[in-house]
């Protein structure tokens, strides 16, 4: 299993753009991947469940992922994280 | 009856007047409904059955938004999608269906209705508002289900009438507003929402004025009575008396007339009142902005930001990405319409997580742009052949930014002749004639303008960066305001020399800081001789319509006074003062 650590740049938090890269970085595993805040941990496959955990700017949030392309689908999520991109 | 008065908050500016029409929600009917035991299967297949009919609605009108160029409203509509692919939503339902025996509609009910009120519980204003793309997404999966046909409210409420709608809701669903038609509905009022909210976003995107988060009061309107929607002032009067519908009707000539006004100024050339003619071209950071600005009247493009390319995305963009983006912006405006490429400015205050660049203490003065693209002779060439092979379908030009001195500039040509090297080698089309200049934006180029001139095909003013580092004063610092303007004496005396410079070698000269939209600025400007001035696109037609008044052959002596100037208020009021089309 990979799991890394990210502090989210972007201003607005993990909003609706970063929200759905997300989704689409967990999916190019094909194991599971969770996204985690405050101990609250769900799927990272699932846009609800990723805008769900409320991630805001400077947040901490742990990203694990299983099975093949896990180490690609966390790093791609992580960029995603630590971009302070804008909405 | 009284007139009577509701406040909200302002989401999208300008007048209406018109009659209400109130948007009664659709019913769902609510509680559960059970399918027999065996039929899973089947309920099953006719639930994926509708939510696939829904997902090639969602399609369809993504495309035609994308195709219309409302980027807005194509992006809500890829998030629907996206939703109807959720294991949290349409997988719970489809759990619902199969070990509950739920009927389809119930089990995308109940499931959308959880959602929904998780995201409203959250403690975000935004995310509260995604409640509504839930609910909006699983409500056309229902009506899916039910075979039953669009309900087309939105556009036929005005239906025989000539007086626009004031359409009235609890909130409008983000697919209600998509479908907005402009010419029907002349405003809104919802009792929910905010300024983020997709109807609000929309409303603007359409400019139709728009008033959200009225509360219960929007719906105490009864259908056909006469409103006026202040969206400027977030205002909706009742039942107006005749002096206020009056003064209403005259603001809103007002501001239809100042549009007509502008609008004659579309596809016009941009020349001063004694025939002197300049390039009004905007500013642009993506192929949607270039389409835009080309819709709102502007030449050309005097300054595309290449490096939104490269954010926001874990790696860096490819050649072919690069190319596709430089040729359709290209496209946007046709051959011969200038389009000015500045290789990426990253630094500063724009990082780049693919290059994992060290944090500095003073960005600003730090590695960036072309300090970064020589140091990464890869990464610029990249770029380089990129911008080349786009040239093959438009006036391109290309622009290296943070020029400081001359070997910065011979560097980066170098590099563009190795560039044109492999692509002819590789038998690649480009222009070969390809204009190639510099940002004035470092004040040690400035003075070294007549030197640079001899050699590069133009310049370009970046005045945000030249005026703080001319000024020594960090334009992020709201404490500096009264350094950071642009009409300071030293600054245009920068200005004034790098135009005549490049003058002398009969080089043009080009301005893409927010100085150049700024009407103030544009009579020194004209004056001083500025070939081309990039802006907002929003600012093109008004500084076009300006222009049209201002007689440049007055305005030499006006532009060399200015440098004589203690500091720029006296600048201000001297030309506020000389120069009485400012106000008209």
């Amino acid at each position: 299993m990979v799991e890394k650590s990210y502090v989210v740049a972007n201003p607005t938090g993990i909003h609706a753009r970063p929200a759905k890269k997300i989704v689409e970085a967990a999916k190019l595993c094909e194991g599971t991947v969770h996204i985690e805040k405050g101990g609250r941990k769900v799927s990272a496959k699932s846009l609800v469940n990723v805008l769900s955990i409320g991630a805001k700017q400077n947040d901490t949030v742990t990203v694990s992922a299983d099975g093949e392309k896990a180490e690609a689908a966390v790093d791609a999520i992580g960029a995603v994280l630590a971009s302070a991109e804008a909405e | 009856m009284m007139a009577t008065e509701m406040k909200g908050i302002a989401a999208s500016e300008g007048y209406a007047i018109g009659r209400a029409v109130i948007l009664r929600e659709e019913t769902i009917p609510q509680g559960v409904t059970y399918v027999e035991a065996g039929e899973e299967q089947a309920e099953l297949s006719r639930f994926d059955a509708a939510v696939a009919a829904a997902s090639g609605e969602l399609q369809e009108l993504f495309e035609k938004m994308k195709a219309d160029g409302r980027e807005n409203e194509a992006e809500i509509f890829e998030a629907h999608l996206m939703l109807l692919e959720d294991e949290e939503l349409i997988g719970a339902a489809q759990e619902r269906i199969r070990s509950q025996r739920y009927k389809a509609e119930a089990a995308m009910n109940e499931s959308g209705e959880e959602v929904a009120v998780m995201l409203a519980a959250l403690d975000d204003e935004y995310l509260r508002e995604r409640a509504a793309d839930v609910r909006d997404v699983s409500r056309r999966v229902i009506r899916k289900l039910g075979n039953g046909s669009e309900s087309e409210a939105v556009q036929t409420s005005a239906a025989g009438s000539t007086e626009k709608s004031i359409l009235f809701a609890v909130d409008l669903t983000p697919s209600d507003t998509a479908q907005l038609d402009p010419s029907v509905i002349g405003g809104f009022v919802t009792a929910a929402g905010g300024r983020t909210s997709h109807s609000a976003i929309i409303a603007r995107s359409v400019g139709i004025p728009a008033i959200v988060g009225v509360g219960d009061a929007a719906l105490q309107i009864e259908d056909g009575q006469l409103v006026i929607v202040d969206g400027t002032a977030g205002i909706v009067l009742v039942e107006p008396e005749a002096e206020e519908l009056a003064r209403y009707q005259s603001l809103q000539q007002h501001a239809v007339n100042q549009r007509a006004e502008l609008d004659q100024f579309r596809g016009k050339p941009s020349v001063s009142a004694d025939g002197h003619q300049v390039e009004l071209v905007a500013n642009i950071g993506s192929v949607q902005d270039a389409r835009q600005a080309q819709e709102r009247g502007a030449e050309g493009v005097g300054l595309f930001r290449t490096e939104f390319l490269y954010m926001g995305r874990p790696d860096l963009p490819t050649e072919d990405e690069q190319f596709t983006a430089y040729k359709e912006a290209a496209e946007a405006f046709g051959q011969d319409a200038p389009i000015v490429i500045r290789t990426m400015d990253i630094g500063g205050d724009k990082e780049l997580p693919s290059l994992q660049l060290e944090k500095e203490d003073n960005p600003f003065l730090g590695y960036r742009a072309i300090r970064i693209c020589l140091d990464r002779p890869d990464l610029f060439k990249t770029q380089l052949r990129a911008v080349l092979r786009a040239s093959a379908f438009g006036n391109l030009k290309i622009m290296f930014p943070m020029i400081a001195t001359l070997g910065e500039w011979r560097a980066a040509k170098a590099l563009l002749e190795q560039a044109k090297e492999e692509l002819k080698n590789e038998n690649i089309a480009f222009n070969e004639q390809i204009e190639a200049g510099i940002m004035i934006e470092i004040p040690a180029a400035a003075q070294m303008a007549d030197r640079f001139a001899r050699e590069v095909d133009f310049f370009s003013i970046g005045t945000n960066d030249l005026v703080q580092y001319t000024m020594a004063a960090d334009r992020m610092n709201p404490k500096l305001g009264y350094l950071s303007d642009p009409l300071h004496p030293p600054v245009l005396r920068l200005i004034h020399q790098v135009i005549r410079a490049a003058h002398q070698e009969n080089k043009w000269v080009g301005m893409c800081g927010e100085m150049a939209g700024t009407p103030i600025a544009l009579p020194i400007l004209l004056g001083m001789g500025l070939d081309e001035f990039s802006m907002s696109a929003s600012a093109v037609l008004p500084a076009r319509a300006f222009l049209s008044r201002l007689d440049r052959s007055k305005l030499a002596a006006l532009a060399e006074a200015v440098l004589d100037m203690d500091d720029a208020e006296a600048v201000r009021t001297y030309v506020e003062l000389q120069v009485p089309e400012l106000k008209a």
